[in-house]
């Protein structure tokens, strides 16, 4: 009886360890699959062209329409047709039985004037190569509802890494540039613009919080810091958008107040939750007798306070301040809302602005193929950057271990 | 410059700073509430999105939180207790809290990146209420396991001596020693990982979109009330629209108030239990 007590009881015990180890294993998985599912769409416009073959759209195509590929009547399609590498022809007899159209692809020619030729434009049609890597011709109906529309589509050859990071357009579906540096030179501005505004602030104020502020002022204090930090950033942005951004259009006589400036206002603010409750934290850590042996010596006590006590906290002090750095980068909505969004290289502090993660929330909802990929090696290089923050924290922390 | 109007002019500086960050809270608080309190009714909370109302809204957001704590805390618990309390500390348990701490600093839009590849469209749950609940649920976990990971190591050692020299099991312990005064803390970063929810735009937009419906299954579009204040922001022109952008912006901060006083009333009763 004893032993089977025992049993039961150890079996539970396995079972219990191990379904914990389970979900320990889960949490890791589901940390790696978010790598490995931003990275494996961010990459693709690198390494390879967008698509394998080009592809033929008809649109108002009619039952009665014929099409030949290289001379070869074909009819098992549904409005689109994937050509292979090489060189095609394919034919397009409308029922009508005027206009027969040839378009010629050639996928290898060097010229890309040359990929695409159509032959023998029937009189009532127009061709459109306004966006790149497209054509279309359209055939003019009895009405525009009727008209026949034929898409060729070439594939985008890959994109170079450093078009992509030092391109200075972005014109995703005209022209397909992809040039993310107006974005990154966006985030950099609005991110230091914020860390003048904010670090000197929050500094300040966290010192206040941890060394001169009677108790019943810092209790107060502390859970007011909390309540800032817990605001929605959409609410910051609102109240951006409507006290800020008028005030910074009538302060300085602008057309539209949307600009660096207020995303710096509203990320400034934002980022002073992290840099306060930081610094007041790693304040507190330092030991008294630091601060009881500098007033001894006939410091003041703002000299020990700033020569003593917060050189202590330094390593403290600066981790607030990188984690600050991590949420102005990371910041989205709060900044869309203000910001202007022009993807354009800002000229001065009152120009609109364009942050990288603005980006991809503005247009991922309509981007597709190489496009949507493109946003997702945005979101790789945010991943790097925030990397390389946490190196930096961590280098700090050690530096504080040594110390 | 003497030592002492150095000083003065420091510290002046120092009270010049609190005054920004308190004046600043007062002011956003405050301005939003001014302008939204007027609009706020029976009719707008519980009307629907046609009508002017947040309905919708409210049941969306509350969806969202429910899929995705049902998801986190356990398995974020129960991570965390491995963790403390069974993993020995090798190479790779290190290697695990290196990528528990390093995911908590990125941008929430990279999760919404991810829950739009995998979710949305890799597992096919489309733009739905689900794929948001899974997407939060994944970037609130590291925060659960952390706060958990504290909670637990914060537990006297002498609490688990104490029961197991009693005779009992390990998970016994576990159970009825160590997880209750563990309790509060986890509770505490529960309460928070709501408030998050809650206040998570980004990656919402991404994965559960803007469909203004109340959504009848797990698998059907919803706009939070974040997005729902987002769109308005963006889209409004009339007085009219910006009084509901307001009423909405003052919902959301009175949640955030709610949820900041619960978390601290819990906390509180931790340093209690701790005394």
């Amino acid at each position: 009886m004893q032993s089977t007590n025992h049993k039961r009881k150890a079996i539970v015990e396995w079972i219990w360890k191990h379904l914990f180890l389970i979900m320990a294993t889960v949490s890791i998985i589901s940390v790696l699959t978010i790598g490995f599912f931003v990275i494996s769409n961010g990459v693709k416009p690198f390494i390879g062209s967008s698509s394998n073959e080009t592809i033929i759209y008809l649109e108002k195509f009619k039952a009665t329409d014929q099409v030949k590929l290289d001379g070869e009547l074909i009819t098992d399609f549904k409005n689109a047709i994937g050509l292979e590498d090489g060189v095609h022809t394919l034919t397009y007899i409308t029922s009508d039985g005027i206009e027969e159209i040839d378009i010629t692809v050639d996928s290898k020619n060097e010229d890309p004037s040359q990929t695409v030729i159509f032959s023998d434009e029937p009189e009532n049609s127009s061709l459109d190569e306004t966006v790149k890597y497209t054509s279309v011709l359209t055939i003019e109906g009895k009405t525009s509802v009727l008209d026949r529309k034929i898409s060729v589509v070439v594939p985008e050859p890959a994109y170079s890494i450093v078009d992509f990071l030092f391109g200075s357009e972005w014109k995703p579906t005209s022209q397909k540039l992809y040039g993310i540096l107006p974005m990154i030179i966006g985030t950099l501005g609005v991110t230091a613009g914020a860390l003048v505004l904010g670090v000197p602030i929050g500094i300040l104020t966290g010192v206040y919080i941890a060394e001169l502020a009677p108790k019943r002022v810092a209790q107060v204090l502390r859970p007011a810091v909390e309540l800032l930090a817990g605001i929605p950033s959409v609410v910051f942005g609102f109240f951006g958008l409507t006290v800020i951004v008028p005030m910074i259009q009538q302060l300085f006589g602008l057309a539209s107040g949307t600009s660096m400036l207020a995303a710096i206002i509203i990320l400034g603010v934002m980022i002073l939750p992290t840099v306060i409750s930081m610094t007041a934290t790693s304040l507190r850590a330092v030991p008294n007798y630091y601060r009881e042996g500098s007033l001894a010596l006939g410091a003041t006590k703002i000299q020990t306070i700033f020569s003593v006590t917060m050189r202590a906290a330094r390593s403290g002090i600066l981790t607030g301040v990188v984690l600050g750095i991590g949420r102005a980068v990371g910041e989205t909505m709060a900044v869309i809302l203000v910001a202007g969004n022009s993807p354009q290289v800002p000229d001065s502090i009152l120009s609109s602005v364009r942050t990288l993660t603005s980006s991809i929330a503005l247009e991922m909802s309509y981007a597709s193929g190489r496009h949507s990929e493109m946003l997702y090696a945005i979101g790789i290089v945010l991943f790097l950057f925030i990397v390389v923050l946490n190196v930096v924290i961590m280098r700090l922390n050690k530096k504080a271990g040594d110390h | 410059m003497s030592r002492k109007t150095k000083d003065m002019l420091i510290k002046s500086l120092i009270l010049l700073s609190t005054g920004f960050t308190v004046g600043i809270l007062v002011i956003i608080i405050g301005y939003i509430t001014f302008r939204g309190f007027g609009a706020l009714s029976f009719d707008f909370i519980f009307g629907s999105a046609d009508q002017g109302g947040i309905w919708p809204m409210i049941v969306s957001t509350m969806y969202i939180v429910g899929i995705s704590l049902a998801i986190s805390v356990p398995v974020g618990i129960m991570a965390a207790i491995y963790l403390t309390e069974y993993a020995k500390q090798t190479r790779f348990v290190g290697l695990i809290r290196l990528a528990t701490q390093s995911l908590s600093g990125i941008p929430s839009i990279i999760f919404g990146l991810f829950g739009l590849a995998l979710f949305v469209r890799a597992f096919g749950f489309n733009v739905s209420i689900l794929s948001a609940g899974l997407t939060l649920a994944i970037m609130n976990l590291p925060v659960i396991i952390r706060a958990t990971e504290e909670a637990l190591k914060s537990v006297p050692q002498s609490y688990r001596e104490g029961s197991l020299g009693l005779g009992a099991t390990k998970i016994y312990t576990i159970w009825k020693v160590v997880l209750p005064s563990a309790l509060p803390g986890i509770l505490t970063a529960v309460i928070l990982a709501v408030g998050r929810i809650v206040g998570e735009s980004a990656p919402v937009l991404l994965t559960a979109g803007v469909l203004k419906d109340v959504p009848m299954s797990m698998f059907d579009g919803g706009r939070t009330l974040t997005v729902h204040l987002y769109l308005l922001a963006q889209e409004a022109i009339s007085p009219h629209d910006f009084q509901i952008a307001f009423a909405t912006a003052t919902v959301l901060i009175v949640i955030v108030l709610i949820i900041n006083l619960v978390a601290r009333f819990v906390s509180a009763k931790l340093d209690k239990t701790k005394a």
